[in-house]
């Protein structure tokens, strides 16, 4: 009889970190569910969004073995976290979400009501995108799912991005596109303004962007204050002021903030941003704080040949789930 | 003293089609060739980048334009038949541009380009529109036949050089308006009937569905296979009398993949049989020379998938091909002359 095995990473079909694929029955309490998000017909720049889902899984499949099947515990040699092997149920990919890409209205609604669903069960939602724009569906499901009908509950708001996304109406994209995502989320009900923080922004914003993020009150560390203050100390404040009175941090993560040296594989060339193992410390700090949901975004493994771009995607998720996925924690 | 410009290599400066020069919609009038863009992709199924068509097409004319501008006695030479080619006086060809497209908002993308194609078909000029995704093809027709409508054309033909049908009518994912339904969309209006459209190069499998509304209401298809048997030539020629049967013109829409992938990259589809980039020249001149073309699109050229950049060139030789009697001033060239005098002496009394 046939007897399946280990594979090695190019081999074989499975979900995000060789997890089986699932369905939303399958979720319980505590699981992290990844989900799909394949849209990028609100993306501005260059194309290849759609194939981040597909990308990252593919390029977290090189860990997976390691991570899934080992023989036991493993240690990040940079932090010293021991990872334990995660038990059954506790990863699970979701696969795609359905997307409409001429239909906005609809692709909003399915990813809305993906990570309602998942969330309710009591998952953890690591939704892959996708242009930007699927964050703000990405974030309704999540909030709605979370607070239901108590509207009194806040959610804080970290984007890690090398822009602001809070354009409010584009004459070429209208009210709904990958520059206008937090500029959405800022509307929500649940979100305090103050509570929305942004780390990495680089470069040039329009100034209608940057004066409702200073009139709003909105905080945001720069690239080159990631430099002055490191990026311990920067996280350190962001999940203070995002944490402050709410039940939950949203994380929303735009791959562009990392300069584009390391990670071209993204619609926007960018050379203010941040260092992949800035990334990756972030990661490793809200991960450990009441970090409630994310999304990984603007991930084009199509305009990286080297892989390097999906990669570092694949990392950042296992970073940022370690503790509940792994139980790491520092020794 | 003035600075003083000069002819520029096919790499430099800012192109325009065949460095035609740009022009606004109220400038145009008939006889006039009037070039235009509809970068819009969002209605594509497979891989994207037919956005950056309109420029790339533009780029691909370079480098012909250059040849003849730079050279001293600003012609060249058809090598096989030794026609001399200098450019037309008087310069019938412009470039309208890009017209404004909506990525997330197709019915604004769709009344644009509609309303674009019509003001040109309306001044009598000649469309030649570069897409953007095939659905682009539908709005552009929608304005060409509402503009030639008002010139008192009544009927209108279809050819479309494609390696599929796009007939579908409805799609779970892409609804009734994408790049697969626009020749159906274009089957329904009124100034068509579908035994005036003809298909030329689709190959592979289709829905059932669009073979049966194919054979049902009465369109011409010939595939790749067809061609290889009964020739290019025969083929376009029953192509042009199909379409314009009964017709007041012509409206032929190219979708670069008809051209054998292997020789055309720069597209979203993978296509393993197709034609020629030959056989697609050749088609081109034949179209030209029959006169009945009232407007021509090429659409899913994807300049970024083609690093060899060889998709867009062939695009661009090939609307130049179809432009050809209108640009260009042809004669015998002096050596042919010269040739034939010789042979006339020499010939014996």
């Amino acid at each position: 009889m046939h007897q399946r095995s280990h594979q090695p990473s190019f081999a074989g079909v499975s979900g995000f970190l060789r997890s089986p694929l699932a369905d939303y029955a399958d979720v319980g309490p505590g699981a992290v569910t990844i989900l799909g998000a394949p849209h990028d017909t609100t993306c501005s720049s260059r194309q290849g969004a759609r194939f981040g889902p597909t990308g990252i899984r593919a390029a977290s499949q090189y860990l997976g073995d390691l991570f899934r099947r080992g023989d036991g515990d493993l240690v990040d040699l940079a932090t010293g976290q021991v990872f334990h092997r995660p038990g059954a149920g506790m990863l699970l990919d979701m696969g795609d979400l359905p997307v409409q890409p001429t239909d906005v209205v609809r692709t909003t609604a399915s990813i809305r009501e993906g990570v309602a669903e998942s969330t309710a069960r009591g998952g953890f939602p690591v939704t892959l995108g996708g242009d930007h724009y699927i964050s703000y569906p990405a974030f309704l499901g999540f909030s709605d799912a979370f607070c239901g009908s108590n509207r009194d509950q806040r959610i804080g708001f970290i984007q890690m991005d090398s822009h602001f996304d809070l354009g409010d109406i584009n004459l070429v994209w209208g009210r709904y596109w990958h520059g206008s995502n937090a500029r959405r989320i800022s509307e929500v009900d649940v979100v305090n303004p103050a509570n929305m923080v942004w780390i990495g922004v680089n470069g040039v914003t329009r100034g209608e962007q940057y004066e409702f993020a200073k009139g709003m009150g909105l905080t945001f560390f720069t690239g080159e204050d990631v430099r002055q203050l490191g990026i311990v100390e920067v996280v350190r404040r962001a999940l203070e002021i995002a944490g402050n009175g709410t039940e939950a941090i949203y994380l929303s993560l735009d791959i562009d903030v990392v300069d584009a040296l390391f990670a071209p594989g993204t619609g926007a060339v960018v050379w203010g941003g941040i260092r992949p193992a800035d990334l990756l410390a972030a990661m490793d700090l809200i991960g450990a704080a009441n970090v409630r949901a994310m999304d990984l975004v603007e991930v084009a493994p199509n305009l990286d040949p080297t892989e390097a771009t999906a990669r570092l995607a694949s990392l950042a998720v296992i970073h940022l789930t370690a503790p509940r996925l792994f139980g790491a924690r520092r020794p | 003293m003035a600075y003083q410009r000069d002819a520029l290599p096919g790499f430099a400066g800012i192109p325009t089609f065949f460095r035609a020069p740009r022009a606004e919609f109220d400038q145009l009038e008939s006889g006039v060739v009037a070039v235009m863009g509809a970068p819009h992709d969002s209605t594509l199924g497979s891989r994207q980048g037919t956005r950056y068509g309109p420029r790339g097409i533009r780029e691909g004319s370079l480098e012909t334009i250059a040849y003849i501008e730079a050279g001293p006695e600003k012609f060249v030479t058809h090598i096989a038949s030794g026609t001399r080619m200098s450019l037309a006086p008087g310069a019938p060809l412009v470039d309208v541009g890009d017209l404004p497209v909506y990525p997330n908002d197709l019915d604004r993308t769709r009344e644009s380009l509609r309303r674009g194609s019509c003001l040109a078909a309306t001044s009598g000029a000649l469309p030649v529109m570069f897409g953007g995704d095939h659905y682009v093809t539908f709005p552009l027709f929608q304005g060409v036949s509402e503009g030639l409508a008002a010139r008192g054309v009544k009927r209108l033909g279809y050819i479309q050089f494609d390696n599929h049908l796009d007939l579908s009518d409805d799609n779970r994912i892409w609804g009734k308006h994408y790049h697969g339904s626009q020749a159906r969309r274009i089957s329904e209006l009124p100034i068509v009937d579908a035994h005036n459209m003809v298909w030329v190069g689709a190959s592979g499998y289709t829905p059932r569905e669009q073979v049966d509304w194919l054979r049902r209401s009465g369109g011409t298809l010939w595939t790749p296979t067809d061609i290889h048997r009964e020739g290019i030539t025969h083929v376009v020629n029953r192509a042009i009398e199909i379409a314009s049967h009964g017709t007041d013109g012509v409206y032929v829409s190219l979708d670069i993949d008809v051209v054998n992938g292997g020789a055309s990259p720069g597209t979203g589809s993978v296509v393993t049989d197709g034609l020629s980039p030959q056989e697609l020249i050749q088609a081109m001149g034949m179209l030209a020379a029959s006169g009945v073309v009232r407007a021509l699109d090429v659409t899913e050229v994807a300049p970024p998938l083609d690093p060899s950049e060889r998709t867009i060139r062939i695009a661009a030789s090939a609307v130049l091909e179809f432009l050809s009697p209108k640009i260009y001033l042809r004669e015998p060239h002096v050596v042919e002359r010269l040739r034939s005098a010789k042979e006339t002496e020499r010939a014996p009394a």
